[in-house]
Parts: C-alpha cells; structure tokens; sequence
C-alpha cells in the first residue's frame, strides 16, 4: 500500500514536470513556428538558438508583483485561475502514452488513472474548466473581462457540443469510453481512416475549445485587450496562460488518442509514436493560427451551430447504422 | 442578391484554406529576412546616406571653399557656415558645423557642392549625450574623411 503511493506520488510529479515544461516549450514551438511562417526568426537571444527563452519567461512572471486590483471581488478573482489550471492539468491522468512502460526494469503503467469512461472525463473537466473564465470575467470588475468571459462561455458551450458529437463516432468503434481500449482498437487501421469529417470537425471545434487563432474572440486584442484575464497580472495570470497552451497540448493527446492511433506505429518505441502524433496535431495548431484571421462572433456561431453539429449527427447516425448492419 | 461565385466543392474541401496553408508552408522553409542587427552589421548598399564626411586635398586641408550652396540648399537648415578674408584676400572658411540630429540625410548638400568637398558616408551609428554634441564641426568631418577610406 505504501509503496504504491509512494509510486503513484512519484509518477505525478514526473507527469506534472512533464506537463508543465512541455507547456513552457510549447510557447518557444509556437513563436519559432509562427515567426518563420512569417518569415522572422522568432526567439534567438536567450540561450542556444533562444531555447531557455520559457525559462526566462517563467522566471519574469513569477518574480512580478502580484496586483490585485481594488475592485475586484476578491475570493472569486483569486480562486478562478486555480479552477483552470486545476482542471486542464488533471485531464492529462487519463492519457495513455504507451502500452507499457518499463524504468530501470520496473514496469510502470504509462498513465496516473486507467478509467472506464476516460474520455468523458476529459470532456467533463474541460466543461468545468470554462467556470474558471466566467469567474475571472465576473470576478474582475472590467468590461473587457466581462465581454471576453461572455464570448468565452457561449463559444465553448456550442463548441463542446460538436467536440462531443466528433468523439462519439470513434468511440462508437471502439466500443468503449475507455482511452487505452480505444487506442488498441485502432491497431490494424487508426479512425481517422474512416472517420475523416469527424476528426476535422475535432480539429475545428478543439480550436474553437481552446481558444486559438481562427476563434479567438475570448482574447481578440483589437476588441477585447487581452480578454477575460485581462485584470490578472504575475503568477496568476501565468496559471490561466499555462491553462491554454495545456488544454491545447491535451485536445491534440485526445486527436491521437481518439484518430490518429494513439502509441500505434511500426519500428519505433510506441510513446516515440505517440509523442510523434501529438507534435504534428500540434503543428496544425500552430500553422492554422498563422494562415487564418479571426470569424466574426455570427459567424463563429452559425458554424458551430449550422454547420459542425448538423453534420456531426449525421456522421453518428451513419456509423452506427453501419455497425448495426455488420 | 449578389451571386456566390464559390462553387459547392471549393466549400466542402476548403479549397481555399488549403491555398492558404499552401502559403505560409512555403513562406516556413523560405530564408528569414531578419538582420541581428546588434550582432551583425547590416548590409549597406551603395548609395547608402550616412554621417557626412569631407573630402581634402593631399596636405590634408579640406576642399570646401566656402561658397555657402550646401547651407542654402539644405531643407533642414541645418549646415551653418562662416567665411573671413584671408591675407591674400582669399575666401576662408571660419566655422562650418552641421546639426546631424537636425539633418534629414537628403543628399541634397552632397549634390550641390562645386568643390567635390561633402560627401554622404557610410556611417549610421550616431549616439551623444546632449543635442549640442550633434552638431559637428569641420575637424571631424575631416577626420570622419579618414575613416571612409
């Protein structure tokens, strides 16, 4: 009992660390991929070819003052970044990267929580995680903030609706709401294969989820400032900036998982593969964001609403009746 | 009511924003333009304008004979010049300073002298404490000649 918790403990610190680095460099992927789509070079100063640049930049916002303005409602302001950073960090329990894991001879499971419903607690905890920005937006007492959170809860609200109509075909397949089942499911043909307008419908609604470029009128700078955090300054603006760029690594594990085959992949080690998946996932990310401007706030909607779910219910409609006749 | 010219399959495939992914994966493996400035010096071209220099003859004296174009000419006024008589009643140039941080680098001063005397350099780094330190005198426009060559 012991030991194992003592396991458990050290397997959440290595996934904790994991993430949160990840997040960091995700940052520097981010401005070097966008600055040379732009044809710049993008970070170079810090460190060899800029790659401490995210150390740095952690550094900066821990070490800033921590303002918090005298209108605020204080309890609120202070407990909604905790709320987001909690629930887009926890979704990662759930991920599996490999089959199996071996260190120093130890066999390891490569996930914290092997649940049955896997990808319903993912979608669970990424609903929970808008509370924290309609809290932040509430909290801060700024129409900006205020504007950002409204756009924020409508956009994710359709959104979600798509994102979760997208998931039900694979795991439709599969048979199973369970992420490692679904994964092995996919061994001798991965779903994007037949399930191709669900995955761009993923795609679609996970950018819309996240809050990246194409929909980003939560932050739109020329509206909106910087959005619903926009009150927020130091560590607790870092805890909602570490929140976005997790919940964007997370819908990219969940594209792979769900689409791409998971840790499925010929010669190379499978947690390579699955790393492999989740950069590329990531790099569509990041080259939509430098190709696209941003929709309008109607026509965000009526994509969401009149395009992505409509064709979403026919796709579940079609697949499960293929599955029955078979 | 305006005609939609985008045809059903440009719709359904995204034709167009494959055209523009097409793009920036084009402008992503092109050469970046940056210039590290500080670390590299950037490239000058040929008919760059820098910090005016002047020319001299070969016992190091210099050409301006002080005919007063290159101050009439200037948009910016910023060349100010004084002349003497000299023992054998020859023009003197007394005081010739310019303002750099007044000068607009047109060129126009280096176009209107007959004496071939200034010159627009190759120089661009240009820092000083207070605004009087901007303005140069003859005696480093000669020497500035030097460091052009």
């Amino acid at each position: 009992m012991v030991v194992t918790t003592i396991v458990l403990i050290i397997k959440l610190i290595i996934i904790l660390t994991i993430i949160l680095l990840s997040v960091a460099y995700l940052t520097y992927l981010e401005r070097k991929v966008v600055g040379h789509m732009q044809v710049r070079l993008g970070p170079t100063h810090v460190g060899w070819k800029g790659l401490l640049q995210p150390i740095a930049d952690a550094v900066k916002l821990i070490a800033k003052e921590d303002i918090v303005p005298t209108m605020v409602d204080r309890s609120v302001y202070n407990i909604s970044p905790l709320v987001t950073f909690t629930c887009s960090i926890a979704a990662f329990a759930v991920i599996p990267v490999a089959s199996q894991l071996s260190f120093f001879g130890i066999e390891m499971n490569p996930y914290i929580a092997d649940l049955n419903i896997g990808i319903l607690y993912i979608i669970a905890l990424s609903s929970v995680g808008t509370y924290g920005i309609i809290m932040a937006g509430w909290a801060s007492n700024s129409k900006y903030a205020l504007l950002g959170s409204l756009r924020s809860s409508a956009q994710m609200i359709s959104y979600e609706t798509a994102m979760g109509l997208s998931i039900a075909a694979p795991v439709l397949l599969a048979g199973s709401l369970n992420l490692r089942e679904i994964t092995m499911a996919q061994e001798h043909m991965w779903f994007v294969i037949p399930q191709i307008i669900p995955f761009v419908i993923y795609i679609i609604s996970a950018l819309a989820e996240t809050n990246r470029i194409p929909f980003n009128l939560v932050e739109a700078e020329q509206e909106l400032v910087a959005g619903f955090f926009v009150e927020y300054a130091s560590m607790k603006f870092a805890l909602f900036f570490l929140a976005e760029y997790a919940n964007m690594i997370l819908t990219a594990c969940v594209a792979t998982v769900l689409f791409l085959g998971g840790w499925n992949g010929p010669i190379l080690p499978e947690i390579v593969w699955f790393f492999i998946k989740v950069l590329f996932v990531i790099f569509i990310y990041l080259w939509l964001e430098s190709t696209l401007p941003r929709l309008r706030f109607d026509q965000l909607m009526a994509l969401g609403w009149k395009v992505l779910i409509p064709i979403a219910l026919v796709n579940i409609v079609v697949t499960s009746v293929i599955i029955y006749i078979m | 009511m305006m005609k939609n010219r985008r045809n059903f399959f440009d719709i359904i495939l995204f034709t167009e924003i494959f055209q523009g992914l097409l793009i920036t994966i084009k402008h992503f493996f092109s050469k970046p333009v940056t210039e590290m400035y500080p670390y590299r010096k950037p490239r000058i071209y040929p008919r760059f304008r820098g910090v005016h220099y002047m020319k001299t003859n070969n016992k190091g004296e210099s050409n301006c004979v002080g005919c007063y174009l290159c101050g009439r000419i200037c948009p910016s006024e910023c060349i100010d010049i004084d002349t003497d008589a000299g023992p054998n009643g020859e023009r003197l140039v007394k005081k010739y300073t310019i303002d750099l941080s007044r000068c607009i680098y047109c060129g126009f001063c280096e176009e209107a002298c007959p004496a071939d005397a200034i010159h627009m350099g190759k120089k661009y780094n240009l820092i000083a404490n207070t605004r009087n330190n901007y303005v140069v005198n003859m005696k480093y426009l000669v020497e500035n000649y030097r460091g052009e060559q």
